[in-house]
């Protein structure tokens, strides 16, 4: 009897979903038959039979989900005793039965195929541990890897014994971003007198590599809109006391107008775009030499005062450095009005799709009936990945974000908890007439 | 402005200015005086200062070390020179259980401004007994600080720092420097004990030696050149206390590791800045740390077998190429 199991097919991975069995039980397969197409995190892969034999038993049922390495379904003669205790599926990594890796082939474009010295069949210890057959890479590589958004497991290593070193993720990045150089060669300019070097920190080694694969892997576009706040200052000033800025409008509008506008609260995968479940905005701060993006987390399932309350407590504690690593964010907010930007074109933080750049509020003169008026301004630039949406798409979020603003006593609801009032207030509420 | 000195005169000079400047410091040791000392340091200073700052001693090292710490307890600064560390395992009460602990033992109320000059390293065939690099001995010990120059440069502004530091100062020489030549600046200066300095710098590699590795180091990088390579030379100068952020910072630029010392590997203090590393600079690594390093042996009185033993330049060319993986 041979056991199936769940592929390892990333590094982090801890999980996979079975999407379909190909064969039945009872069927007769053959090895290298296509037994089962099963889904992580990441992508698709197709798992296939190391034996010839009848499927005997399916352990884990299409859309369920099962630890990597655990046993999902056996193949053995036909009418061959199932040893049941042996072939349960775990809920920990630790306890499955000794299986030969199975052959996995990704189904999604490009290098998942595995370094051939990385592929090696899981090990039996007493009997019991199989360990994993995870790509041995340097510290340097792994750190690269995660900030590149490159995926580990698929890449070939050229040190010894097949080790992925930093060259082979700036390799995959090179390949993933379609030739351009990951990154540029460093160039050596001649010093001149009075020239000082700042190291590096690691906070500004990290903003720098993450905007450099946002800049060189995101296809970027640009939509702006001038916002009449008029009447959202005049809001602001009534509400002074409660500490409730324009700041929190743009983010309550925004949080509330994600869900239903989800390609832009989503990430861009392999296969398509993963629309994420939750609203968790993130909040560009600036702190001493760098940049933080603390989340705040559903900020669409609260009401203005609590969201106010919620961000300036994120922001106080983000300017001392601390920031919540859980949960990751879903969208950007960077707001550079209180510097007196106007407008300003934002990078994408990955692995989001786009990327709100909030203006500074100021007089402005617009025209109304044919005749010039004097009215609160403020500018609002989305940046978007036109991997996930397209300019009409944006457009329409965009527009939305300006109605509620226009009107913002009709449109954001001070105290609403939970999911009714925003919802009700962004379908419906709204005239756009102030 | 800068001329030319040697090692040797490097460092007599600093001699010359400390004992012009601060009437408490003054040199002991045997040969030091009437000879001049074996390598002609303390050249011109008897003639200038007089038997009372100056003094030949008998080949008795405990009493010597002993005499140096007395002093430095009264306030005193004194040069104690012992030829070649290799003798100095026979101070080591005085430096280990006295002059390193009195400063903590006290509160904080003594201190010993003791400076010892010694000689390390392989000397072009003295043999056993008068090659060894024994720095990491003194890396041990908890309140000594370890200085060991490459430069005439480096060694005329660290004896000045170390003679005003208020010790106790372990200052190690190489037999093989004293007669070697480079700028020294005409004015005034100290160089403040715990910085290193970038002796050459590069993108591909950090490249870590001290003492006479570095004028290795500094060929071998101008051979790696050759295959495109641009190793980055970090002279630490003072061992004890390190300056870790300018290491850390070169490390996370590079992200590959050599490092060099004379000494035997077993229990080295390139074991030790290597452990620093790995756990700073972790995540990046893009290599295992590569030490070049002395044979665990003593070293043999026949030159052929006394480089056998100790770090070649091609030893360290072919460590950088195994690092970078090229």
């Amino acid at each position: 009897m041979t056991p199936v199991t769940m592929p390892q097919v990333g590094e982090n991975l801890t999980s996979g979903v079975v999407l379909e069995w190909m064969k039945a039980e009872g069927e007769s397969v053959a090895r290298g038959e296509i037994l089962a197409i099963v889904e992580s995190e990441k992508a698709a892969f197709e798992v296939a039979a190391e034996t010839d034999g009848v499927l005997l038993k399916v352990l884990v049922a299409a859309g369920q989900e099962a630890d990597v390495l655990s046993v999902i379904a056996c193949i053995g003669e036909e009418g061959e005793t199932i040893e049941m205790e042996s072939l349960r599926p775990t809920t920990t990594t630790t306890t499955t039965a000794s299986a030969p890796a199975q052959k996995t082939r990704s189904r999604s474009a490009g290098t998942q195929t595995r370094p051939p010295e990385a592929a090696r069949p899981g090990l039996t210890v007493s009997g019991a541990t199989t360990l994993s057959d995870r790509p041995f890479a340097s510290p340097s590589a792994r750190r690269l890897a995660r900030e590149l958004l490159v995926e580990l497991s698929g890449i070939r290593g050229s040190g010894p014994a097949g080790r992925v070193i930093r060259r082979d993720i700036l390799a995959a990045a090179l390949h993933a971003s379609g030739g351009a150089p990951a990154i540029e060669p460093a160039a050596t300019p001649v010093p001149e007198p009075g020239d000082r070097l700042q190291p590096n920190t690691r906070l500004r080694q990290t903003i720098a590599d993450r905007m450099s694969a946002s800049a060189r892997q995101i296809p970027h576009f640009y939509l702006f809109a001038d916002v009449d706040v008029t009447s959202a200052m005049h809001w602001q000033q009534e509400l002074k006391s409660e500490g409730i800025g324009l700041t929190d409008m743009v983010v309550y509008a925004c949080a509330r107008s994600l869900r239903q506008f989800e390609r832009l609260n989503a990430h861009v995968g392999d296969r398509g775009i993963v629309c994420k479940a939750n609203v968790h905005i993130g909040l560009a701060v600036a702190i001493d030499d760098g940049l933080l993006v603390p989340p705040l987390p559903h900020a669409d399932r609260v009401g203005l005062r609590t969201l106010a309350q919620m961000r300036r407590t994120t922001v106080d504690r983000a300017r001392t450095g601390l920031v919540d690593p859980e949960p990751a964010t879903t969208f950007t907010i960077s707001n550079l009005g209180p510097l007196g930007v106007t407008r300003f074109l934002p990078l994408i933080n990955p692995p989001e799709c786009a990327i709100l750049g909030v203006g500074c509020a100021q007089q402005g003169v617009v025209a109304q009936g044919g005749k010039p008026i004097v009215r609160d301004m403020m500018t609002l630039s989305l940046a978007c990945d036109h991997r996930a949406v397209d300019g009409a798409y944006a457009a329409a979020f965009l527009a939305q974000l300006k109605q509620m603003l226009q009107s913002p006593r009709d449109c954001l609801d001070l105290s609403s908890t939970g999911e009714s009032g925003g919802e009700s207030a962004v379908n419906d509420g709204c005239t756009g007439n102030d | 402005m800068t001329r030319d000195l040697l090692y040797r005169d490097a460092l007599n000079e600093a001699l010359h200015e400390a004992m012009d400047e601060d009437a408490t410091v003054f040199c002991i040791g045997v040969g030091i005086a009437e000879r001049g000392g074996s390598y002609k340091v303390t050249d011109g200073l008897l003639a200038k200062y007089g038997p009372k700052r100056v003094i030949d001693t008998p080949i008795a090292e405990p009493s010597v070390v002993g005499t140096g710490v007395g002093a430095a307890i009264t306030g005193m600064r004194p040069v104690v020179e012992i030829l070649f560390v290799d003798f100095s395992l026979l101070v080591m009460d005085q430096l280990v259980n006295q002059a390193a602990k009195l400063r903590l033992m006290t509160g904080g109320q003594g201190a010993v401004p003791l400076v010892l000059r010694t000689q390390g390293g392989v000397g072009d065939g003295v043999a056993a007994q008068h090659s060894q690099s024994l720095e990491a001995l003194f890396y041990h010990i908890p309140g000594l600080k370890l200085v060991m120059p490459s430069t005439p440069h480096d060694a005329k502004g660290l004896l000045r720092a170390a003679i005003e530091d208020d010790g106790p100062v372990i200052f190690i020489e190489h037999k093989l420097l004293y007669m070697t030549e480079g700028p020294v600046p005409e004015q005034d200066y100290t160089i403040e004990l715990g910085t290193a300095d970038t002796k050459r710098s590069g993108r591909d590699c950090t490249l870590i030696a001290w003492s006479n590795m570095i004028p290795r180091a500094l060929e071998a990088a101008d051979i790696l050149v050759g295959e495109g390579l641009e190793v980055e030379i970090i002279d630490p100068r003072t061992l004890v206390p390190l300056d870790h952020a300018t290491i850390l910072e070169s490390v996370r630029r590079t992200e590959h590791v050599v490092i060099v010392q004379e000494a035997v590997r077993r229990g080295g203090i390139a074991s030790d800045i290597a452990s620093v590393i790995q756990a700073e600079a972790f995540d990046y690594l893009d290599a295992p740390i590569e030490i070049v390093a002395g044979l665990d042996t003593p070293i043999p009185y026949a030159r052929s077998l006394e480089q056998a033993c100790i770090p070649q330049v091609e030893d360290i060319v072919a460590a950088v190429k195994k690092a970078v993986y090229a």
